[in-house]
């Protein structure tokens, strides 16, 4: 009799500490969930910084200005200097019925990782309108 | 009998204890989680970036017609810009249903949105004003924005003339140049003087000069060869940004 209720103390021991483990493992299931949002946090922090700057560049009207006059070198510069060092850029210009615009790449490197895209709209000054949608591809340097 | 109730019990601390440390890792996982801000903010920060480019962009769409306009353009052309930035934006927005709505300010002194005043009281006024509305709704978002968007280009002329000699007199011409009620910096000037009906373009024969004061402020000079006590004068300036703006008065 004795040995039985050994036996069943022993099963209910086994029982406690796999209710234990399974506590401790939907615990760190959880956390895990939670902390994902760091990746998806770096994501936006770099699509804000993109448009920050595409916003920056248009405020007094030289992106559409540079657009307008097909400076594709002085924008590719202006976005290297204005980005963070370590974050590659892709931009594609196109205009209203989305053909594209740029003849030659602007970028400073290869994109790779985790890409982040930015969308923005830009009009120029001209005195004839003109407006050209942005596609702004960004990844961090790993 | 201590003993065996100790350890009958020492499973169920275990569990207990589990259930301690779950909370305490979940409730620190939720504090970092909400101290980052992550619930559902980003939707919202891309709309306020969106509104921000829509802002940009309308006041850059106004310039550009109102640079249109002030170079004989037709006044439509304001609106015709709009429309075209409107269904693009309502286009692009992916997020939900975008509208986007203006109203040109029809009010005295304006037309259709546009208030140009080139008089002879030796001010130029060159001016545009729109009422903005967007809405939007979306899966989370339901939002309004309304704006005004005023672009003015205004040119302040004030001359007096100087007998040097018999028939010849000193021309000063004092031109302030103000885009959206701030100094700024022109473009090009052209200062014309009256010479019986004709308008004429001082140049080197009347010893022309210009000075820059690199506040908005410019000084022409030149001298013309002239009995009358008055003489007419008209000053034609590009801003930055393409919109002309005409100043007439006369110099006494």
């Amino acid at each position: 009799m004795v040995d039985v209720l050994r036996d069943s103390k022993g099963q209910v021991r086994v029982a406690e500490a796999f209710l234990s483990a399974i506590i401790i493992f939907s615990a760190l299931t959880i956390c895990s969930t939670m902390s994902m949002p760091t990746e998806n946090n770096d994501q936006e922090i770099l699509a804000v910084q993109g448009m920050q700057v595409l916003i920056q560049l248009d405020n007094d009207g030289t992106l559409g200005q540079l657009i307008s006059q097909n400076n594709w070198t002085f924008l590719t510069e202006s976005l290297r200097l204005l980005l963070p060092v370590g974050i590659v850029y892709n931009l594609t210009v196109y205009d209203e019925s989305l053909q594209q615009i740029n003849s030659v790449p602007i970028s400073n490197g290869k994109l790779s990782g985790n890409i982040v895209a930015v969308e923005y709209l830009c009009v120029s000054q001209d005195s004839i309108y003109n407006c050209y949608v942005l596609h702004l591809q960004l990844s961090k340097v790993k | 009998m201590t003993n065996s109730l100790k350890k009958a019990r020492s499973g169920q601390m275990v569990v207990v204890s589990a259930l301690v440390i779950a909370l305490i890792m979940t409730s620190t996982a939720m504090y970092i989680y909400d101290l980052n801000g992550n619930f559902a903010k980003s939707n919202t920060s891309t709309l306020n970036y969106f509104f921000n480019l829509i802002k940009t962009g309308s006041k850059h769409a106004v310039v550009g017609a109102l640079a249109n306009i002030t170079n004989a353009g037709p006044n439509e052309t304001l609106s015709a810009n709009l429309n075209r930035w409107k269904s693009t934006v309502e286009k692009q927005y992916l997020l939900g249903t975008f509208v986007q709505n203006f109203d040109l300010r029809s009010t005295t002194p304006y037309y259709s949105g546009v208030y140009v005043d080139w008089g002879n009281s030796g001010t130029g006024i060159s001016e545009a004003y729109v009422e903005f509305s967007l809405n939007v709704s979306g899966k989370e978002i339901e939002a309004y924005l309304s704006y005004n968007i005023n672009v003015s280009t205004r040119l302040n002329v004030e001359g007096f003339i100087m007998e040097i000699s018999s028939g010849i007199k000193k021309v000063t011409v004092k031109c302030t140049l103000f885009n959206d009620g701030q100094p700024a910096l022109a473009k090009s000037i052209v200062t014309y003087y009256r010479e019986s009906t004709e308008w004429l373009i001082p140049d080197d024969a009347n010893n022309y000069s210009m000075a820059d004061y690199g506040n908005g402020t410019y000084c022409a000079i030149f001298y013309v060869e002239t009995y009358a006590s008055s003489i007419g004068i008209s000053s034609q300036v590009f801003d930055k940004r393409d919109i002309l703006v005409v100043a007439n008065t006369t110099c006494t």
